[in-house]
């Protein structure tokens, strides 16, 4: 299990802190995408739960929106409009930094190595790690080294995928490891959720297969879409698709 | 005029005369603008020149109300003044610099003011594009304009951080290089027609320390500072005018103890045109000051304090407008070098604003500690 802290970091993303609403579960934004540069760390996808939830009553009040009166759904859809939320790497680093400070005592976001192309990124680096930390450079074997035996996994891994079919990388925390299932959390948006139905989201590996690799295992995980939106039943566990489609895809545990 | 030229003239410290004048001018200047705002109303609704929701980005929410309101009632105050001065304190060695350089900041905020209602949006090139031109561009000599540039492109990316309509009016880059013209003007007349005495500033309780040039880009910066501390104040109704007159009250009363009758009767000028527009300026506005009055009377605050030699006063007698600035500053320091707001908003009044507070509480208690600051300022001067 992960320390009692990041566990409840991990409740706070799938249930945001809001006095107002329970169950806002932190929808998945991409940066890639958005491309804001030197933003706040809730507008680009970096945020703690706190963050957004500060990020999200301001938007409110700028906008004249009564939080208030929004329920869970309605939240939730406030801050997709308004682009804020966390992206897949972003709640990596904020769930394992608190699992490094309580087990290690150890501040990972001044651990980790981040490249620098030159002098001013590395002072942005050292100012703002936790905005230019991704996928790859959780990856890199400067900062962690990988698992060849998913047997020896432990709570605190990271599944690294790289270059999947979207073009895309993408990062999965394990949380847990015992009787043959692995579990996991992630942000992460299916493309069959639709606009509003993504977010942080829990699943599990069960080992079925112990001497075939991870993708011979069985892999489970729930649409956090609404029954309403889907139009078919059967709904593809597309974080699954995603590993399968990874030319790279690693058990990696960070060097600290 | 021949009793106040002769004040002017031979003017002692504390000169009862010369307050009365100063009186008459405060009482005269309030006057004179209550007659002639009615007529400012009526042409600012009929060019239309209001606060337009679909073209002001933080007309939203409760603020949406605000939408509507005609913008540069600062003319009331900016005309007023300037009117009065050319007619009854013109001396061209006191007042014809401080009122110019106010002109000056004002029209540069009139352009800005207009620009934001009847303008263009326009877009800043990214520095990343600019060094992008500086290698690939077809032409030889684009390619090394655009290295040549860089600097200044850097600067307009930095300062554009804390520009608050951005892609509308006049660029905080250009803004700043007018204003940095303004000062200069001003830097000018201190260190070449003011004399050798100006080359000297004034610490309190520790008396002169000559700094010789120096003087000259110490002059720019309090202006300029100075001049946008009080456009970003200019947010709530009431805010920046009530503040205003304790200000430049303090300053009258300075200058009236020092015996200095122009810049006294200025001061006092500007008091009585600050009453009537804050008049109609409070909360429900019948007009806001926009950046024509906020930049310009922003400009003169500074340069009537250079201009008695209490330039270190200028962040305590316009100590509110300061915080507003620097909780700006602040804002985009922790926004863009740490991704974190240090407030919830800025400038602080919004912060405030967020906090719960009604907008009469907020401006009110920063009149109360803006008037407490310039009681303080005024007690440090006498020493």
């Amino acid at each position: 299990m992960l320390s009692k802290n990041a566990q409840n970091l991990i409740n706070d993303y799938i249930s945001l802190p809001f006095k107002h609403a329970k169950g806002v579960r932190c929808p998945y934004i991409n940066n890639a995408r958005l491309k804001k540069r030197g933003q706040l760390r809730a507008l680009i996808g970096k945020g703690t739960p706190e963050e957004i939830v500060e990020e999200v009553e301001i938007a409110a009040k700028q906008y004249g929106i009564e939080l208030d009166k929004l329920d869970t759904k309605e939240t939730k859809e406030f801050l997709i409009e308004k682009n804020i939320g966390i992206e897949c790497s972003g709640f990596v680093i904020h769930i394992l930094r608190e699992q490094y400070l309580q087990i290690r005592n150890t501040d990972i976001l001044k651990e980790i190595k981040i490249p620098a192309k030159n002098f001013f990124r590395k002072i942005i680096n050292k100012l703002r790690p936790a905005e230019n930390i991704n996928v790859k450079v959780l990856g890199s074997d400067e900062n962690s080294e990988k698992i060849n035996d998913w047997k020896n996994i432990e709570p605190g891994d990271m599944m690294i995928m790289l270059d999947t079919k979207l073009g895309r990388d993408h990062i999965i925390l394990i949380t847990d490891f015992k009787d043959n299932t692995i579990k996991y959390a992630h942000a992460r948006a299916w493309s069959s959720e639709g606009k509003y139905g993504h977010g942080v989201n829990t699943g599990e590996i069960k080992i079925t297969h112990p001497q075939e690799g991870l993708l011979k295992q069985v892999w489970i995980e729930k649409s956090l879409a609404q029954k309403d939106d889907l139009f078919h039943l059967e709904i593809q566990n597309e974080t699954f698709a995603e590993a399968n489609n990874a030319k790279t895809l690693e058990i990696r545990r960070l060097k600290i | 005029m021949t009793e106040l030229n002769t004040i002017i003239e031979t003017c002692e410290p504390f000169s009862l005369e010369l307050l009365r004048q100063a009186f008459l001018f405060a009482i005269f200047a309030t006057i004179g603008a209550f007659l002639w705002a009615p007529l400012l109303t009526k042409f600012l609704y009929k060019y239309k020149i209001t606060r337009r929701a679909e073209f002001d980005l933080t007309l939203k929410g409760d603020r949406r109300k605000k939408a509507g309101t005609p913008i540069m009632g600062g003319l009331l105050i900016i005309v007023t003044v300037t009117v009065i001065t050319l007619l009854f304190n013109w001396h061209r060695e006191y007042t014809f610099v401080p009122i110019g350089a106010m002109v000056v900041a004002a029209l540069l905020g009139a352009t800005d003011d207009l620009l934001n209602i009847f303008g263009k949006k326009r877009r800043i090139k990214k520095l990343s594009h600019i060094f992008k031109l500086s290698k690939i561009h077809k032409n030889w000599y684009m390619r090394l304009w655009y290295k040549l540039t860089i600097p200044w492109a850097a600067f307009r990316r930095f300062v554009g951080m804390f520009g608050s309509h951005p892609g509308k009016g006049i660029l905080v880059h250009e803004k700043l290089f007018f204003q940095a013209i303004a000062g200069a003007i001003v830097a000018w007349w201190i260190y070449f027609k003011l004399g050798a005495h100006w080359h000297s500033i004034w610490i309190p309780f520790d008396g002169q320390i000559h700094i010789g040039w120096l003087i000259i880009p110490l002059v720019m910066l309090f202006v300029m500072f100075t001049a946008n501390a009080v456009n970003f104040a200019d947010g709530l109704d009431g805010l920046a005018g009530g503040s205003l007159i304790a200000s430049f009250s303090g300053l009258a009363l300075i200058s009236w103890a020092e015996g200095r009758p122009a810049f006294t009767l200025l001061n006092a000028t500007v008091v009585g045109a600050l009453l009537a527009y804050t008049y109609f300026n409070i909360k429900p506005a019948r007009f806001q000051m926009g950046d024509v009055g906020s930049l310009g009377l922003g400009a003169l605050l500074a340069i009537n304090a250079i201009a008695i030699n209490k330039t270190m006063l200028i962040p305590i007698l316009g100590f509110i407008f300061y915080i507003e600035i620097f909780s700006v500053i602040i804002q985009v320091i922790g926004k863009r070098l740490f991704g974190k707001r240090i407030f919830k908003m800025a400038p602080i009044h919004h912060h405030f604003e967020f906090r719960g507070w009604s907008e009469e509480k907020i401006v009110m208690r920063f009149w109360i500690i803006n008037a407490f600051f310039v009681i303080v300022g005024v007690w440090m001067a006498l020493y």
